[in-house]
Parts: structure tokens; sequence; C-alpha cells
């Protein structure tokens, strides 16, 4: 584990994704159900952006092509609406994320070089 | 069973827990009154419980892609107004009669599904989009049936495009583009109708078979809706069952049900002995082998076997049929109907008929058989709409599922191949209209309020 600050909760209002961009690396982050989540910006369909999906709950729906994956787990819960190698959508990479008490969103940073670039299909 | 004979299908039967739910014994168009007398208009879901009724009872579009409803609808619901619903009952595969057959009998069990998904997302507007005629009227009728009636209180506006029956008419964004005031061909995505759709706003583009099923749901609830289907898939569905089969026309049954169920319901193959083959989802699915009459007719069950259900038109290919004839049939269909607007659909249908044609005709060699795999490699995912993966579809199936046949026509003329699929494999006459085209050629439009 090699956690990283990379922003604070006072960022974060509910449901609403922030991006998080740098060398190497294009996450979001987002709050939902007093749970902070962070996963790839990278769509495992078709590898479009994400940060401008919606998030209910702990179920993130790509604007792209309406589907769905659990925020915890990453998995598919429901396959793009249309596309190529619908049913072949991997899960969404995500990422370990914790808030300290002074309210810091940290996140595995040694995952995000393995993986921030994109989910490995 | 020729294609005319498709315009307005007998009904055959149907197997489903609880009775039929969208066919009626009828040949005639039910009214308006017969069906607030039957319940109908008396929903008292509205608004934001549809969805959450539609999310329980887990519809599936019946269109041909199977997606969940629930979803489709909160994207466009989530999006600012104003907002439209259409009706999609162009039907572009020709197998398929299920949603023209919906809108000249029940009519308003179409009409009352668009009003509660206009209610749920907040749409201001419903386009009812046709290319059958009969149909069409039907459903202006309806609209003034509706109007006249003050009991229902103030409703969306009403409107009926009719559009010239072609395949790729269909598609979502042909559809948007027909109500525009385009020509109805394909446009590119992004931006989708549930972005952007008919003038610019978000639009909820919805098979006409699966709003029949939403105005059951607001009717009798969810839980009623599950009552039959399998879990994945709940429901039931309408099944066009054409070809080879005694007595073909449209079939009611739950998700789940054996295909072998439904042919005896259509009289058995014509002709007795097994059938050679099917070819599903109208053209688009590909065609499966007879072990087909084993799996159960739904959508993911028959996807993880390479077939796809599609809109739910099933033709039965009979014993003496060539499968290799209804392909090559099947790959003319989709080269004349190429919208001519992306390279790769022009030229990869045509050379993936010019393929199965040397096939056919006992033209081939080894090499042309890895090409024609390669062709429908090709052209998958390409270009504006499905059409090019329809014909990749069929290539892909029949070598799948039919490898021996393959190999025996490579080098080798089959008499069999040499017989007429035209009574099986209707094609539609008319062309698809040119982007070229003005929009008062390609449609009719009546505001009905």
């Amino acid at each position: 584990m090699k956690l990283e600050k990379v922003a604070c909760l006072e960022e974060l209002s509910d449901r609403k994704l922030l991006r998080l961009k740098g060398p190497g690396y294009d996450l979001c982050i987002v709050l939902t159900d007093n749970k902070v989540h962070a996963f790839a910006n990278r769509c495992p369909h078709t590898g479009a952006r994400l940060h401008a999906s919606r998030v209910r709950h702990n179920v993130l729906t790509c604007s792209h092509h309406l589907a769905q994956f659990d925020l915890c787990s990453g998995s598919v819960l429901t396959f793009p609406m249309e596309g190529l190698d619908v049913e072949k959508t991997g899960p969404l990479v995500v990422f370990d994320a914790e808030v300290d008490a002074d309210g810091w969103v940290s996140v595995d940073l040694g995952e995000i070089e393995l993986y921030g670039r994109g989910p490995v299909r | 069973m020729t294609g005319a004979a498709l315009a307005d299908p007998p009904l055959v039967g149907a197997i489903t827990v609880g009775g039929e739910r969208l066919l009626q014994q009828r040949c005639d168009r039910e009214s308006f009154a017969e069906y607030r007398a039957a319940g109908g208009y008396r929903n008292a879901v509205r608004g934001a419980g549809v969805l959450r009724e539609l999310s329980v009872a887990g519809l599936r579009g019946r269109g041909g892609a199977a997606f969940p409803t629930a979803i489709k609808w909160q994207a466009v619901a989530e999006r600012p107004g104003p907002r439209h619903v259409v009706v999609n009952a162009e039907e572009g595969e020709p197998a398929s009669a299920k949603d023209r057959w919906l809108l000249r009998h029940r009519p308003h069990i179409v009409v009352e599904g668009a009003l509660a998904a206009a209610s749920a997302i907040g749409a201001d507007t419903i386009w009812i989009y046709v290319a059958d005629r009969p149909a069409a009227e039907s459903a202006r009728e309806a609209a003034a049936e509706l109007r006249a009636d003050t009991s229902l209180g103030p409703i969306p506006r009403i409107n009926v495009v009719e559009v010239p029956h072609t395949y790729v008419a269909g598609e979502e964004t042909s559809v948007v583009r027909a109500i525009d005031g385009g020509p109805a061909l394909p446009t590119t995505k992004p931006p989708r109708p549930f972005e952007r759709g008919a003038a610019g706003s978000p639009t909820l583009v919805q098979n006409a078979e699966t709003l029949a099923h939403v105005a059951l749901i607001v009717r009798s609830g969810a839980k009623q809706f599950r009552g039959a289907g399998s879990n994945t898939a709940p429901g039931t569905l309408l099944l066009t069952i054409s070809g080879d089969c005694i007595r073909p026309g449209l079939v009611e049954v739950a998700t789940g049900t054996r295909l072998r169920e439904v042919l005896a319901l259509a009289g058995g193959v014509r002709g007795g002995g097994a059938p050679a083959g099917f070819a599903f989802g109208g053209y688009f699915g590909g065609i499966a082998g007879p072990r087909t009459v084993d799996l159960p007719i739904e959508h993911d069950a028959l996807r993880t076997e390479g077939i796809g259900l599609g809109c739910g038109a099933v033709i039965v290919l009979g014993t003496h049929r060539c499968v290799v004839a209804v392909a090559a049939t099947i790959g003319k269909f989709f080269a004349a109907q190429s919208a001519h607007q992306c390279g790769v659909c022009v030229r990869g249908t045509a050379a993936i008929q010019g393929a199965l044609e040397r096939l056919r005709g006992g033209r081939a060699d080894p090499a042309n058989v890895e090409q024609l795999q390669r062709f429908a490699g090709l052209v998958r995912g390409r270009g504006a709409c499905a059409l090019p993966d329809g014909a990749a579809n069929v290539v892909e199936s029949l070598i799948r599922e039919f490898p021996g046949t393959v190999a025996d026509h490579v080098g080798r003329v089959c008499l069999r191949c040499r017989l007429p699929v035209d009574d099986v494999i209707p094609n539609l006459a008319a062309r698809p209209v040119t982007s070229g085209a003005r929009p008062e050629e390609t449609r009719s439009r009546e505001e009905s309020q």
C-alpha cells in the first residue's frame, strides 16, 4: 500500500465525480453513501472517459453506453446498451481509498502506477 | 409464407403463465371504449413511480438489444428538458410483424405505455414512428380518441410520423433524423438519442412492444409482470414465426420457453422432418442449427450460443432448404439495404454478398471461406449503424453452426442451393432513401394535438 493524499473531503459533494489527472494517471473519486470510491477514468468497454458519468448509491452508470459498474468491487452490473464486444466488457478498475481523521482522501498510488492508465483487458 | 403475408400475421397462440398478455384472439381493432372497459388508462402509477415499478419489473427492451429499460429511461430523465418519447414501430426486420400488429389491433396498449413513459421522464411530446400505413392510421385514430376523451386530463402531444419501410429506418438515430425532417438514415454516435435526440432534446426511443409491456406493468404491477418468464429477463415476448412451418404468425411466450414448444404451436415443420435450421432475429441474429430447438428463447441464453434473438422474428428452415442459399440471400439483402453512407458498409456488405454467392454457386475455394470469415471480422462494429454487424452475424453463424455444409460447398455445386428461397426470406422492395432526398419525400407527419 502506498497511500497518497489526493484530495480533501470538502472538495467532494455527494455523488459528484472529481477527476484527478496527472502524469501517468487519470482517475475519478466520488463520495456516495458516506463512502469515498476511487476508480480509473476509463470505461472498460470502449476506453471512453468516465468523469461525466452518473453515480447513484454504489453504482456508476457510464454516460456513453449506459453500462453500470459496482463502485465497491468494479464488477459489471449491466452490460453496455450497444457497441462492440458488449459481453466482453471487463470490470472497472477501482482503487483503495481512505479518509483520515483530518478529512484527507488518500488513494493507493501503488495501484495507480499499475493501472492508472486504464484497465487491463 | 411470403413477406406480404407477414403484413398482418394470424395469431398462433401463447405459452404464458396466466394467459395471454399482449395478444388477444382478435382480428379487428380494439377501440378506446373497449380498452377502457378492460381496465385501460386507469393506471395508478405515474411520474417517478413508473420508473421504480419498471426497475423492479426488470423489463428489458424488445427491439433487439434487450437493454434494461429503467436504466435507459433514467438516463433521459436526468437530462434537462424538454424531452421526447418515440414509439418505434418501424420494424425494419422484414420477418417481424409484432409491432405493426400491436398498432393495428391494440393501439391503445402501446399509447398507454408511451403516456406512462412520458409521465416517468417528464416528456411533453410523443412521436409514433411507423412505416406501415394501416398501423399509422390506427395510431392516428387512437390519438384522436384520446383527445376526444377529457376524463384523462392533460396529455402530451401525440404525433404520428410515417416513413418508407427500409432496414435502417428503425435504427435509433434514423428515427431521430426522420422526426427532425431529414431522411430516415443513421447518423454517427455520439450523440445518442438519450443525450440529444428529436429537436436536440433528450429522447427516449422505445420499441412498441416494450411500451405495451409498460402499460401492463403500470396497470397490474411489477410482481404480476415477473410472474412469467425467467429471472434475468422476466415477462413474455412476442415472436413472429414464419418460414417452413404449418401455421406461421405471432406467438406470445414466456421468456425461457423452448423453441420446440413454439414450433409445436406453429404446427411443426412444413413437409415434416427436422428443421434444417432457423434464421434468428429477423435476419440480424444469424442462422442457427437444428440444436436450437432445445434452447430457451431468451436473449442471454441465446447470446452465449452466439445467436441473436433480435426483435423476436424466427424463420423456420425446412429439411429441404440449404442454409448456404439462405445465407447468400440474406447477404444480398444486407448489401441492398446499405444506406450507402459508410464506406465499410458499402464495400463490406457487397464483398460478403459476392463471397456468399460464390459459395452458393459452387465456385468457392478454401481460401474464399477464410476470406469470408475475414470480411465478417472487418465489418463488425464499423459504420454508423448495426447493418454491417448483421451481415457479419450471418457469415459467422453459417461457418460456426454448419461447418460440414460449408465445406461441402467448396468447389461443388449444390442442387438444393438452386431452389429459390424467396418464399421464406422476404426481401424488401424499397431501397433506402438516399441522403440527398428531400425531407417531405421521406415522411409524412400528422400532429394530432
